[in-house]
């Protein structure tokens, strides 16, 4: 694969799958800074694993996959001692925050998402996206029994939590 | 009280993928990842580093204090060359690995746990196979040879600076991400369990 073609693959990911990459970074980094270095690292390991890409799997999933592996492993102390990286206010932001409404009810639920543990967080994600419990299991690499005890808890843990949420417009 | 039901949970997550709550830095990011790629090409690595200075150090250091020339210097030479191939040999191999991307996230935590255990490993034996037989080769040289005070410090130095080095990369770096890569896989296998928040 040419570095052209690499780039080309890599800039249609980035902007057919915006919304996923933004919802890894909010689920995992909580400070500008941090989510502008857990989305350069994922969107490096994603541009590394463009021609990995083989057909059999969904570009979706390769994507999650790829993200929450990198996001799990990602600690902003460790990166930050990481020889050659600039010190952050040196450096361009590569995520700029646009005016969008701020809708509470996805606040909470990110809230939510932050008080579960990393792995949790990976789950929490793959199911409010509808991944199959099958296909959790690919990602995760655990079985699907296990998927389901996961999953269960954590769907108990947020329903339980929205009893004290103080609904508006729910 | 009224309990929010997962399906509206859903709703409310999938109702953001009409918004873009960021706008990217293409440019930046572009920027980044090239200066990243050229970056991975180089040794950036403290312990592969650090031990490759050390050697080329002592092999300088060899063959510009002493004008002999003896057998000693081609032999403590082809054994420090040795060793530097053998950590770019390994760091290249480690490097290829990375490169692999279907794995699953347990697949991913095993072979990060994998190659941290490596460097502790070979950080822990570095001593062993490092250290000590570069060492006493060198000072028994010096003792037969009645080499000059300030030969003494630059060579315990080098010695005593290689070991830190060591020490450090591990204590610093390797044991504690061994550790939480450990504690994230315990997580994710676990079959049952309570509720566990950070």
């Amino acid at each position: 694969m040419t570095e052209k073609e690499q780039q080309r693959i890599f800039k249609s990911w980035l902007n057919e799958h915006k919304a996923l990459f933004f919802k890894v970074i909010r689920s995992y980094a909580f400070t500008d800074a941090d989510r502008d270095d857990l989305f350069q690292e994922i969107a490096i390991q994603i541009w590394r694993s463009v021609p990995n890409f083989r057909e059999e799997s969904a570009v979706t999933t390769w994507i999650y996959r790829v993200a929450l592996n990198t996001a799990i492993k990602w600690n902003r102390d460790e990166q930050k001692h990481q020889k050659g990286r600039q010190p952050f206010e040196n450096v361009e932001h590569l995520l700029e925050q646009n005016e969008t409404p701020v809708d509470e009810r996805l606040e909470w639920m990110y809230g939510q998402i932050a008080q579960l543990d990393k792995i949790d967080r990976s789950l929490c994600l793959l199911l409010l996206d509808g991944f199959s419990y099958r296909k959790m299991s690919e990602i995760l690499g655990i079985s699907e029994s296990n998927v389901g005890v996961k999953i269960h808890r954590i769907k108990k843990h947020l329903i339980e939590q929205s009893e004290e949420y103080d609904h508006h417009g729910i | 009280m009224i309990t929010m039901e997962f399906e509206e949970m859903k709703k409310i997550w999938d109702e953001q993928n009409q918004e873009q709550l960021y706008a990217i830095n293409e440019a930046a990011l572009h920027k980044n990842i090239q200066s990243k790629k050229k970056r991975a090409s180089r040794i950036s690595n403290i312990n592969d580093f650090g031990l490759i200075a050390v050697a080329f150090g002592t092999i300088g250091f060899l063959w510009f204090s002493d004008d002999s020339h003896n057998w000693y210097h081609y032999v403590i030479t082809a054994t420090l060359l040795l060793i530097v191939a053998y950590i770019t040999f390994g760091r290249f191999r480690r490097k290829k690995k990375e490169l692999s991307f279907d794995r699953t996230m347990l697949g991913e935590l095993d072979h990060a746990i994998s190659t941290v255990e490596y460097e502790a490993k070979r950080a822990k034996t570095m001593v062993w196979w490092f250290i000590v037989p570069l060492g006493v080769p060198t000072i028994a040289v010096m003792i037969w040879k009645v080499a000059p005070l300030w030969s003494w410090f630059v060579v315990i130095g080098s010695l005593i600076l290689s070991y830190l080095v060591i020490q450090w990369d591990l204590n610093r770096c390797h044991l504690p991400k061994k550790r939480k890569l450990e504690a994230l896989r315990e997580k994710l296998t676990e079959e049952t369990g309570t509720k566990q928040h950070h």
